[in-house]
């Protein structure tokens, strides 16, 4: 099931809080949660639920036994143990795949390239006559794995103490608001709320705010940029056809667009999870902290997707693998797995590396010098990286990629500028205008005036909430063509 | 009356709080969380249960400073839904005091926990009046002159907290309910031309393919009370998103992907092969078959590699091709433009064709006439959309050149004769010969093409004025839906107009099943369509249906026309020049191509489809009818 979808909005979320709060003991709760996370689960993945099930069994298992053996040798080999089959896992389902299209290439071998989770799920229908569903990749698969991983982790490092209850554990892993389309929550971090918590007036509120926030986010603004990014390049089921005509302009136009839509679609998703999180009581970390006001790329990354790249810094980049010249292979490390996190394709790879690149670049200018750069050029520089990389992110498959740079500098013999840009400009004037507000704190400011004394108060929270009710509805109406609605979760 | 109720609650709150006294302390620890303090905690740092300490420990400050400026009853923001936590005045020695009780009382949590919930069960009861005379005395005196405005801030925040969930609830609540009470859409979309979803069988197996899930959501939002006026509401939203201005044919609007655009690249003039039309009858005689047949057999043992080679570019083998086979109707793969407003608005389907698939159209045509041989004439006509002639000037070089692409056609024949509908058709843009709210042409349209097509194939030919008009108004086309509910075009609905042969009670016209079995009573031509979307369909029903007609003209020739859905128009002004038509759809037909021509003595095969399917993927089609099912 995604957030985005009127079924979610009107009859899963409604159904799930009647039942969370008539219950008031935190065990039946719990026991809610669980039940309704996997439903949710189970609603797009029927099947796939099972290894869901499995790998927190087999996890929360290991991190009881991890526990007391932190010390010794046994304790080391057992977090190898966990290490192998969550990253194997992952492999298996999410790269298989395309590990055998790349040996293919290279080695002109003729393997399978459906990946792991097709072959098992064929084998399965055919020995059993069931018909299963064929999703190769188990939706969530990466956000769930990171999630056990830290959980395990930590408990190796003494951070956290094991989960005893398993109900608890796998309510950690399930939890709906997070689990397909993140954040990647740390067990460190909501391990008090999961334990004991409770929904305060306050929490509701905001909860309910929040997630009205994150369904615009994700409705009215971003689905509505992603068809100007189709009208501008195609998409992948067309074969970006645009690119054989969009001009000079219209690529930057198309980029720029790219990069909001982005922001939109991930931050708003994340908002829903922060907001539904909070509606139980969790208070899940932000995950985006207005990445395009950074003046550097490196605070670029410090303000988007903050629970993966966090993540990577925390578990990834100190590992010792590399010896003396640990830092820069570790950034390496980490900005590869970035990329290749993203989705089994080389654009993503080289996506990540992208910003590996201008990471070191700016490492070696020194944070003081990056700092003297005058804050619109700080802008623009950002603004060309970051679009340039979404450029690299969108366009999947390499001969697309190639022609969209060709494009980018106009050397791909298309026009220098044409009528299709500046009418999908105007077309959607206000739409690119709010885009471009909203994602500055600008929001934030004007809420904060309401602290001012008790009539702002009033004014700035009444206007909240009509706000919040138009918003809602605006959105559902906009949710009934779904023509536009895309998905960007899939790959990862 | 309602001060008296006021001093009511505030006595049994202060009560309340009395009783727990004792544990309120540890209540607002664990409770008042500066909920700032928790939003803007974003860093990513290594979180240790140190964080933890620190989150304590800011509340425990909050608690000192700010609860001995408490005057009167006030209401935390430690409030929990359903159950709420009072505090009372009290001095800051007795919070200090409890602070260190708290910790000595962690052991007796358990105990305390229960004793809360008896509190809170009377607490509970007072919350909704409370709530209501707080928000009263908030309007009443909109700044409470209390020497600590911050906590009136608070208050008032909490406030409209409440009034916020409240909202909240009700309108979630409302259309929630409502959309489970209210009957919902069904049957036939008006303005898309589809079936609405049903709500999904349950079985095991249905389950665990994903089909049932999906079902439902897609049953859920497909099926939404007031459907089609909600959609057309939520399409008017989106106007609010840009800047309409200009003249009227600057009004622009874009929508839906982009398609593939290649520019001409062949040499500048097209030579087209001049082709002699055979108009006797074919020497018959079973040698003359007898010899072409191992030829053929032998060709095709070839050609089917061949078949598969072109095929590959779409990675599939002929027979199983997975083309779309559904009604193309209801997918769109290129983008809408909406050029104009009021009554000359109109809807493009954006063009952009492939050079390749081009070729790939011709040389599966020239292989029927290969096939076929000399005495049967193959004609080839690309039908052009409205976007070859509405299209503005300048937007051009953005999107597919019809003609470019026709020529790239033209010079790929062989064999077959072409019939030039783009040139006939440009002579006539300012009649009304395309639908402004439908991707096809308009009757007339398609007169001028058979009035072509009957001069290329040198067959007789019924002037317009023989025909008996019929009009039909309001016809909101197709690009309605694709538009996404552009509401300019439901405004300005299209007029239909279609011509009745004169003698068209004469005709003999029977329906087979796609395989050509099941031959249907004696029929007729046209159609009432139900809904008004649908009034193309008013030649020949449906689609997939293969049509046999026999006329009154006696020259002794058969067409066999292999067409989509443009094809259907050009049936009508055909039926005074050939005895005897058969018309099949690509898209659906089941038996081989080849030997239906033969077996039904085919003289004049025409392939009739408008740019989108020879340019395009759909060209395989052709193809896939050549090959497929041979019984010989």
């Amino acid at each position: 099931m995604v957030f985005a979808d009127l079924f979610f909005l009107y009859f899963f979320l409604p159904v799930c809080l009647v039942c969370y709060f008539a219950t008031k003991k935190l065990k039946y709760r719990n026991f809610i949660l669980v039940l309704f996370s996997l439903i949710f689960y189970a609603w797009g993945e029927p099947w796939w639920i099972v290894l869901l099930l499995l790998s927190s069994m087999v996890n929360w298992l290991l991190g009881m036994a991890i526990e007391p053996r932190r010390e010794k040798r046994s304790g080391k080999f057992l977090l190898a143990t966990a290490l192998i089959y969550n990253i194997g896992i992952l492999g298996l389902f999410k790269y298989s795949g395309f590990i055998a299209q790349n040996i293919n290439a290279f080695a002109g071998t003729h393997l399978r390239e459906d990946g792991f989770g097709l072959l098992i799920v064929e084998k399965l229908n055919s020995v059993t006559g069931l018909n299963l569903k064929t999703a190769a990749l188990p939706i969530g698969i990466s956000f769930y794995t990171f999630q056990i991983l830290s959980y395990i982790i930590d408990v190796y490092w003494g951070k956290v103490k094991s989960q005893r209850s398993f109900g608890k554990f796998l309510m950690y892993v399930s939890l709906f608001p997070q689990l397909v389309a993140g954040p990647i929550v740390r067990y460190a971090d909501i391990e008090a709320e999961i334990e004991d918590r409770k929904t305060k007036l306050v929490d509701l509120s905001e909860g309910f705010s929040r997630l009205i926030l994150g369904v615009s986010k994700k409705v009215i603004i971003a689905n509505n940029l992603s068809s100007i990014v189709t009208t501008m390049f195609g998409d992948k089921d067309n074969g970006y056809a645009g690119l054989s005509s969009v001009s000079t302009v219209g690529t930057w136009y198309g980029i720029i667009v790219i990069a909001l839509w982005y922001y939109f679609d991930f931050s708003g998703y994340s908002d829903i999870a922060i907001g539904i999180g909070r509606m139980f009581g969790f208070h899940f970390n932000e995950n985006f902290n207005y990445p395009y006001v950074s003046k550097n790329i490196t605070e670029f990354w410090q303000r988007w997707h903050i629970s993966l790249g966090s993540f990577f810094r925390d578990y990834l980049l100190y590992v010792p693998i590399f010896g003396k010249r640990r830092k820069y292979g570790g950034l390496f490390l980490v900005w590869f797995c970035t990329g290749l996190w993203h989705g089994a394709s080389w654009n993503f790879i080289l996506w990540g590396l992208y910003y590996g690149l201008f990471i070191v670049l700016e490492l070696k200018i020194g944070r003081k010098r990056m700092k003297k750069l005058p804050s619109v050029l700080a802008h623009i520089y950002v603004t060309i990286v970051v679009a340039v990389g979404y450029g690299i992110f969108y366009f999947e498959d390499l001969p697309s990629l190639g022609r969209f740079f060709k494009n980018l500098v106009g050397v791909g013999g298309n026009a220098f500028a044409d009528a299709v840009t500046g009418t999908s400009v105007f077309n959607n004037l206000f739409l690119l205008l709010a885009a471009l507000i909203f994602s500055t704190p600008i929001v934030k400011k004007i809420r904060s005036l309401g602290d001012k004394s008790v009539g702002a108060c009033i004014t700035m929270n009444t206007l909240g909430i009509v706000l919040n009710i138009a918003m809602l509805l605006v959105s559902s109406l906009m949710l009934l063509s779904n023509t536009n609605n895309p998905f960007l979760y899939l790959r990862f | 009356m309602e001060n008296k109720e006021n001093m009511e609650n505030a006595e049994n709150v202060k009560d309340t709080a009395a009783e727990k006294t004792e544990e309120t302390a540890d209540a607002i620890t664990a409770e008042t969380t500066d909920d700032n303090n928790n939003k803007e905690n974003n860093n990513t740092d290594n979180t240790d249960s140190g964080d933890n300490v620190k989150r304590n420990s800011e509340t425990k400050k909050v608690v000192t400073i700010e609860m001995p400026r408490q005057k009167g009853i006030k209401m935390e923001e430690g409030m929990v839904v359903g159950v709420n936590v009072v505090s009372e005045e009290r001095d800051k020695k007795t919070i200090n005091l409890q602070l260190d009780a708290k910790k000595v009382k962690k052991a007796k949590n358990k105990q305390l926990r229960e004793e809360k919930k008896r509190s809170r069960k009377r607490a509970v009861k007072e919350i909704g009046r409370k709530f209501g005379d707080r928000i009263r005395e908030g309007v009443k005196d909109e700044a409470p002159k209390t020497t600590d405005k911050d906590m009136d801030i608070r208050a008032c925040r909490l406030e409209m907290n409440f009034i916020n969930v409240i909202a909240m609830i009700l309108v979630f609540a409302v259309v929630a309910v409502m959309l489970i009470v209210i009957k919902r859409a069904d049957g036939k979309s008006k303005f898309e031309n589809r079936e609405l979803a049903d709500f999904p069988e349950i079985s095991v197996s249905q389950w665990l393919s994903g089909n049932f899930t999906d079902g439902v959501t897609k049953w859920y939002t497909d099926t939404i009370p007031y459907r089609d006026d909600m959609l057309s509401l939520s399409s008017r939203l989106t106007k609010f998103f840009g800047l309409h201005i200009g003249k009227e044919d600057d009004k622009v609007i874009l929508d839906g992907n982009r398609g593939d655009i290649e520019k001409q690249t062949l040499s500048g003039t097209v030579t087209t092969q001049k082709v002699e039309i055979f108009t006797g009858t074919p020497p018959v005689g079973t040698d003359e078959t007898d010899e072409s047949l191992p030829g053929t057999s032998g060709e095709t043992s070839g050609t089917q590699q061949s078949a598969s080679e072109t095929t590959s570019q779409t990675q599939s083998t002929p027979q199983q091709t997975t083309l779309p086979v559904n009604n193309d109707n209801t997918t769109l793969s290129n983008g809408i433009m909406i050029v104009g407003s009021g009554k000359s608005v109109r809807a493009l389907e954006c063009y952009g064709g492939s050079f390749s698939y081009g070729k790939s159209y011709a040389e599966f045509v020239n292989k029927y006439k290969k096939e076929l041989g000399q005495y049967v004439n193959v004609y080839s006509m690309n039908i052009p959309t409205a976007f070859a002639y509405y299209c503005p000037d300048k937007y051009k070089d953005d999107y597919g050149d019809t003609l470019d692409n026709i020529n790239n056609i033209r010079s790929y024949l062989d064999g077959v004769a072409d019939v030039d509908v783009y040139s006939v058709l440009k002579k006539h843009t300012d009649e009304y010969i395309y639908s402004r709210t439908d991707h096809h042409w308009q009757p007339l349209g398609a007169y001028y093409a058979a009035q072509e097509f009957a001069k290329v194939s040198q067959v007789p030919f019924d002037e317009l004025s023989t025909y008996e008009k019929v009009v039909e108004d309001d016809f909101v086309g197709t690009l309605y839906g694709f538009s996404g509910h552009n509401s300019e075009l439901a405004d300005n609905p299209d007029t239909f107009t279609y011509y009745k042969p004169h003698n068209n009670n004469d005709l003999e016209v029977y329906y087979y099943s796609p395989d050509f079995t099941d031959k249907s009573v004696r029929s007729t031509l046209f159609f009432k369509a139900y809904e008004k979307i649908n009034l193309y369909s008013t030649f020949l029903g449906t689609d997939q249906q293969i049509a046999e007609i026999k006329t009154q003209c006696d020259n002794g020739r058969t067409l066999v026309i292999f067409k989509d859905s443009f094809g259907n128009a050009l049936v009508p002004f055909l039926t005074g020049s050939y005895s005897k038509i058969y018309v099949v759809d690509l898209r659906y037909f089941t038996p081989n191509a080849i030997e239906f021509c033969q077996n039904v003595g085919a003289t004049d095969v025409l392939f009739a489809t408008c740019m989108f399917t020879c340019t395009s993927s759909k060209a395989n089609y052709i193809e896939n009818l050549r090959v497929q099912n041979k019984t010989k």
